[in-house]
C-alpha cells in the first residue's frame, strides 16, 4: 500500500485512527503499540501478503541477534557477524541474486538459470534499519530490546516502512515506549502529511509523465534543449517522489507522536556535491558514514586510505539504488567527483562565486540523474553526448517547444518547490509575534486542507482509464 | 488561538478521511463509467491464492476507485482545469486544435524498412485470402480509409507531433505492395483528397469518418465494382436519401474522452431511403429488431457512434429478400458500422464481421460457407498493418 492512494486515504486511515486513539486516550500504550504493529504488518502485507514472511523473519533475526550480542557478552562479535550475514543474504537473495547470475553468464559463458523472484517492496529499507539496530546494540549505543513486539514495531513500522527515512533505533528506542501524542504534533503531522501528498502526487507525477515522454525518446530524435529538459524534469520527478514520501513518512510518524529525522534539505541548492549529498537521502549517507565509512576508518588515516573507504562506500551506495550497472556507474561517477573536491579542486571551487557554483553542481546532478534513469549505460553514453551537443542533433526540435508548453506549469511549481522560499517565509513570519502570527497559523490550515483536496482531485483522476478507443 | 487552529485542522482532516467511506457507501453506484466506456471493477470473490498474491486487495482498491464519491465531477473538474485554466493543448491524451479534437500520438521513429515488412506480410496474407475469394467465385475488395487523425494530420500545431512519416510511409508500402499482389483496393485518402478533402468528410470530435464520409465511401465502392464487374450493383444517391441530423448532444470518442467538459455543435447524421427497402435483421445468429440507428430515448441523453448498427457486434446479417441482386460480406471494424446502414440498399443480403469480436469460425471458413458474391475488406491506416483480431482472417 502506498500514502497517495485512495485505500489508504480513505479505508486504511479511518480505521486505523479511532483504533489506534482509543488505547492512546485510555494510556494503554502497550495496546496502541499492539494496534499499530498489526495496522503496520498489514500495510505492508496489502501488495504481496506472502512477503510478510520475509517481514517476520527479519524481525526475529534482529530481535535474537540483538539478545546475543547486547552486554559485553563473550560471543557477542561471533552475533553479530552472523546476524548482520543474515540479514545481507536476504537481501542478496531477492534484490541482488539474478543481478550476479546474469553476469556470472556474460563472464563464464555460461547458461545459470535466473531465479523466479519478485522483489519485496522496502526490503532495502527495513533491512538496513534492522542491521543499525543490531549494530547500535554491539556497540552499547543503544539499549536491547526486551519486547519482541517493540522490536516488530520498530521494523515494520508503516510510516518509513516503504521509502523510508531510515530511521536509527536510537532515533526511536525511548518514543516506541514513552512517546507523547499531542495536539501539536498531530496538527503539524497533518500539515507536513499534506505537503508530502501535494509534492508526490501534484509535482512527482505529472512532471513525471513529461519525463517520461521526453526520455522515452531515441536519443537520435531528440534536441539539446530536450535531453536538459527531460534530465531536469526526472530530477524534479525523483526529488520530489522521494521527498514527497519522506514528508509523509514524518508527517504520519508526527501524528503518532514519533519523531523521525529529516531526509531532505534542498538538495538542488546545492554548490557542490559535497554538499548535495549532505541534503540529499540524508538517512542513507548518515547510515552509510556510520556504519561503513567510518569504521573503514573513515578520514583518519592515510590518503590511500580514506580514497579506498570513500570508493567503497559510493560503490555500495549506487548499488543499494539498485541490482545494476548504470546505479553503481552513478555511485562512481559521485565518488570521483567527491574525491576531487576533496583531494584536487575543492579549495579552487569555493573561490568562484556561488551562482557559478550552483551551475557546477547543478549540471553534475543532472548528468548524473541521467545515468540513474537509463537502464543501459549505451543510452546514457548517448543522451549526455546529445547534452554537451555531441550527437549531431539540433538544438530544439517541435518536442521541446510541445514538452515546455504542455508541461510549463509543472515546471515552475517544481522549481519553485525546490527552493526554500516558503521556509524562509515561515520563518520570518514565526519569529513575529500578534495578529500576522495569527493569519499564519489559520492561513496553514487552510492550505493543509486545500492541498489536501487538490492533492485528491490528482490522485482520482489519475484514475481515469478509458477503454481504448481506437479498438471500438 | 494557535490551539484553536490545530483543532481546526485535525477536524478538517479527520472529516474529510471519514467523510469518503461514508459518501461511498451511502451515495448511489453507478454500474458503467460512460466518459471511460468501461464496466466498473468489481471485487474478486476471496481466495486463498488471491489473497498470497495480492491480487484481491488490488480489485478491492479498484472498485473503490471506480465508485470514489464524485468522481466524474472530480474528473471534469481536473479536464476543466487542464484545458481552461492550465491552457494546455493536450489534456486526456486529446489535442486540441481549433475546431478539431486530435488523437495525442507519442513519438515514435519511423521505421522504414518495418513498414516495409509489414506491408509485404499482409499484402501476401491479402493475396492469400483474395485467390481464396476467387476460388469460391466472389470478389475481393480491399477498401483503405484514413483515421481522423490521420485525415486532419495537417491541423496539428507544428509543435506537436502528428506522425506524419510513419503515415505517409504506410501508405506509400502497403498500396504500393497491393497493386503488387494484383489485389483490388480503393484508396479513400485520394478519393477525398479529389474531392476537395473537405473538413465535413470526416468527424471532428470522434475518430471515424462522417456520414457523410461514409456515404462517399458506399458510393465508391459500387462505382468500382461496376466498373470493373458486368454485376452492375444497384447504386442510390444523396438524392435518393432523407438525411436527418440526432437532435440529442453528440459525444464522439475524443470528446468523450474530455467527459463531456465542452459542447461540440457537430451533430450526428443518419440517412434512411427515400423509398423504403425492408430488411430482415440478425445479430450473433440471432433475430434483432429490424433497425439499422440507435438513438437514445430522450432528448437529455448523450448520442455516440454507436447509434450506427448498435455499435460493434460480431457478425451482422441483413437480408431484403430480393434474390436478383448480390450478396456481400464486409469485414472490418467500427468503420463499417454507418457504411453498412447504406450498403444494404444495393444488396440482397449484408453480412459483416468485426474482426475484433467474431470467433465462430474464420473468414476463409466464413467465405467458404456462405459463397458472397463481393468480400469488402475495410481497414484504416491505423490498423491496417495490425496483425491480431481473428487471428486466422487472412
Amino acid at each position: 500500500m502506498v500514502f497517495s492512494s485512495l485505500n489508504f486515504l480513505f479505508l486504511f486511515l479511518p480505521i486505523l485512527l479511532p483504533c489506534y486513539f482509543l488505547f492512546v486516550f485510555i494510556k494503554k500504550r502497550k495496546i496502541s503499540n499492539f494496534v499499530l504493529l498489526i495496522f503496520s504488518l498489514f500495510f505492508y502485507a496489502y501488495g504481496t501478503p506472502k512477503f510478510i514472511f520475509i517481514m517476520l523473519f527479519s524481525i526475529i533475526v534482529n530481535y535474537v541477534g540483538a539478545l546475543f550480542i547486547y552486554n559485553d557478552k563473550p560471543y557477542k562479535k561471533l552475533a553479530l557477524f552472523i546476524t548482520v550475514i543474515l540479514n545481507i543474504s536476504v537481501l542478496f537473495y531477492y534484490k541482488y541474486a539474478n543481478f550476479f547470475i546474469e553476469n556470472i553468464n556474460n563472464i563464464f559463458n555460461i547458461n545459470i538459470n535466473t531465479l523466479d523472484i519478485i522483489f519485496p517492496i522496502g526490503i532495502s529499507f527495513f533491512t538496513f534499519q534492522g542491521m543499525s539496530y543490531v549494530i547500535d546494540v554491539y556497540r552499547n549505543d543503544t539499549k536491547v530490546q526486551k519486547n519482541p513486539l517493540n522490536v516488530a514495531l520498530y521494523i515494520s513500522l508503516f510510516p518509513q516502512l516503504i521509502a523510508g527515512p531510515i530511521v536509527r533505533y536510537s532515533t526511536v528506542a525511548f518514543e516506541i515506549e514513552e512517546r507523547k501524542e499531542t495536539l501539536n504534533d498531530c496538527s503539524e503531522g497533518i500539515i507536513r502529511f499534506c505537503t508530502g501528498l501535494l509534492k508526490k502526487v501534484i509535482v512527482a507525477n505529472t512532471i513525471g509523465i513529461a519525463a517520461k515522454e521526453i526520455l522515452s525518446v531515441p536519443p537520435s530524435s531528440m534536441s539539446v534543449t530536450l535531453v536538459w529538459l527531460g534530465a531536469v524534469a526526472y530530477a524534479f520527478q525523483i526529488y520530489f517522489d522521494f521527498s514527497g514520501y519522506s514528508d509523509m513518512a514524518i508527517g504520519l510518524g508526527r501524528m503518532f507522536g514519533f519523531h523521525f529525522l529529516e531526509n531532505f534539505n534542498y538538495p538542488y541548492i546545492s554548490k557542490s556535491i559535497t554538499e548535495f549529498w549532505r541534503r540529499w537521502h540524508i538517512s542513507l549517507s548518515t547510515w552509510f558514514r556510520d556504519y561503513i565509512y567510518i569504521p573503514l576508518g573513515g578520514n583518519r588515516c592515510t590518503k590511500i586510505k580514506n580514497i579506498r573507504n570513500i570508493a567503497v562506500v559510493w560503490i555500495l551506495t549506487g548499488f543499494w539504488h539498485g541490482a545494476s550497472w548504470n546505479f553503481i556507474a552513478w555511485g562512481v561517477y559521485f565518488m570521483l567527483f567527491l574525491l576531487g573536491e576533496k583531494f584536487v579542486y575543492g579549495k579552487l571551487l569555493e573561490k568562484f562565486p556561488a551562482f557559478l557554483r550552483h551551475i557546477y553542481a547543478i549540471i553534475l546532478i543532472l548528468v548524473g540523474w541521467i545515468i540513474f534513469y537509463c537502464s543501459s549505460m549505451d543510452t546514457a553514453i548517448a543522451l549526455i553526448k546529445n547534452m554537451f551537443g555531441f550527437g549531431k542533433i539540433p538544438f530544439i526540435n517541435n518536442l521541446t517547444v510541445y514538452s515546455v508548453i504542455e508541461y510549463k506549469f509543472e515546471f515552475l511549481i517544481a522549481f519553485i518547490g525546490s527552493v526554500p522560499i516558503f521556509k524562509y517565509i515561515s520563518e520570518f513570519i514565526k519569529a513575529r509575534d500578534g495578529f500576522i502570527k495569527e493569519c499564519f497559523y489559520c492561513l496553514r490550515v487552510i492550505y493543509a486542507f486545500i492541498i489536501f483536496l487538490l492533492s485528491i482531485v490528482f490522485i482520482v483522476s489519475s484514475t481515469f482509464n478509458p477503454f481504448i478507443y481506437f479498438r471500438f | 488561538m494557535k490551539r484553536v487552529f490545530q483543532i481546526l485542522n485535525i477536524i478538517l482532516f479527520i472529516s474529510l478521511i471519514f467523510a469518503v467511506p461514508i459518501f461511498s457507501k451511502v451515495l448511489d453506484k453507478e454500474h458503467f463509467l460512460f466518459y471511460e466506456n468501461r464496466n466498473v471493477n468489481y471485487i474478486e470473490d476471496f481466495t486463498k491464492e488471491g489473497f498470497l498474491d495480492g491480487s484481491f486487495f488490488e480489485s478491492v482498491e479498484d472498485y473503490f476507485t471506480d465508485i470514489f464519491p464524485f468522481r466524474e465531477d472530480i474528473l471534469k473538474f481536473r479536464t476543466y482545469m487542464d484545458r481552461s485554466v492550465l491552457k494546455k493543448p493536450v489534456v486526456n491524451d486529446i489535442v486540441f486544435s481549433g475546431d478539431f479534437l486530435l488523437a495525442k500520438v507519442n513519438y515514435t521513429k519511423c521505421d522504414e524498412k518495418q513498414i516495409e515488412n509489414n506491408s509485404k506480410i499482409m499484402a501476401a496474407r491479402l493475396s492469400s485470402l483474395n485467390k481464396f475469394v476467387n476460388s469460391q467465385g466472389g470478389k475481393f475488395y480491399y477498401v483503405f480509409v484514413n483515421e481522423q487523425y490521420s485525415y486532419f494530420r495537417d491541423k496539428y500545431p507544428k509543435y506537436i507531433f502528428n506522425n506524419d512519416e510513419v503515415l505517409n510511409k504506410t501508405n506509400y508500402y502497403f498500396l504500393k505492395e497491393l497493386k503488387s499482389k494484383n489485389i483490388e483496393f480503393i484508396d479513400m485518402g485520394e478519393v477525398f483528397y479529389k474531392l476537395g478533402k473537405k473538413d465535413s468528410f470526416y468527424s471532428k470530435i470522434d475518430h471515424h469518418y462522417s456520414y457523410e464520409g461514409a456515404f462517399i465511401t458506399y458510393k465508391t465502392i459500387i462505382d468500382k465494382i461496376n466498373s470493373e464487374t458486368d454485376f452492375n450493383v444497384p447504386k442510390l444517391n444523396e438524392y435518393d436519401f432523407n438525411f436527418e441530423y440526432v437532435k440529442n448532444n453528440y459525444i464522439g470518442s475524443r470528446n468523450r474522452k474530455l467527459m463531456g467538459v465542452y459542447d461540440f455543435t457537430e451533430k450526428l447524421e443518419m440517412g434512411y431511403p427515400k423509398t423504403h427497402i425492408s430488411f430482415e435483421r440478425w445479430d450473433n445468429g440471432k433475430r434483432s429488431e429490424s433497425k439499422l440507428f440507435y438513438t437514445p430515448p430522450y432528448m437529455d441523453e448523450n448520442v455516440t457512434y454507436l447509434a450506427y448498427m448498435g455499435g460493434d457486434i460480431g457478425e451482422t446479417v441483413i437480408k431484403t429478400n430480393r434474390e436478383n441482386l448480390l450478396n456481400v460480406l464486409i469485414v472490418g471494424d467500427s468503420f463499417t458500422n454507418p457504411l453498412e446502414t447504406i450498403i444494404y440498399t444495393s444488396f440482397n443480403e449484408m453480412r459483416s464481421i468485426d474482426l475484433r469480436k467474431y470467433d465462430k469460425m474464420t473468414i476463409r471458413e466464413y467465405i467458404r460457407d456462405y459463397k458472397p458474391d463481393i468480400v469488402l475488406m475495410i481497414r484504416d491506416d491505423i490498423s491496417c498493418l495490425d496483425f491480431d483480431g481473428n487471428g486466422y482472417v487472412y
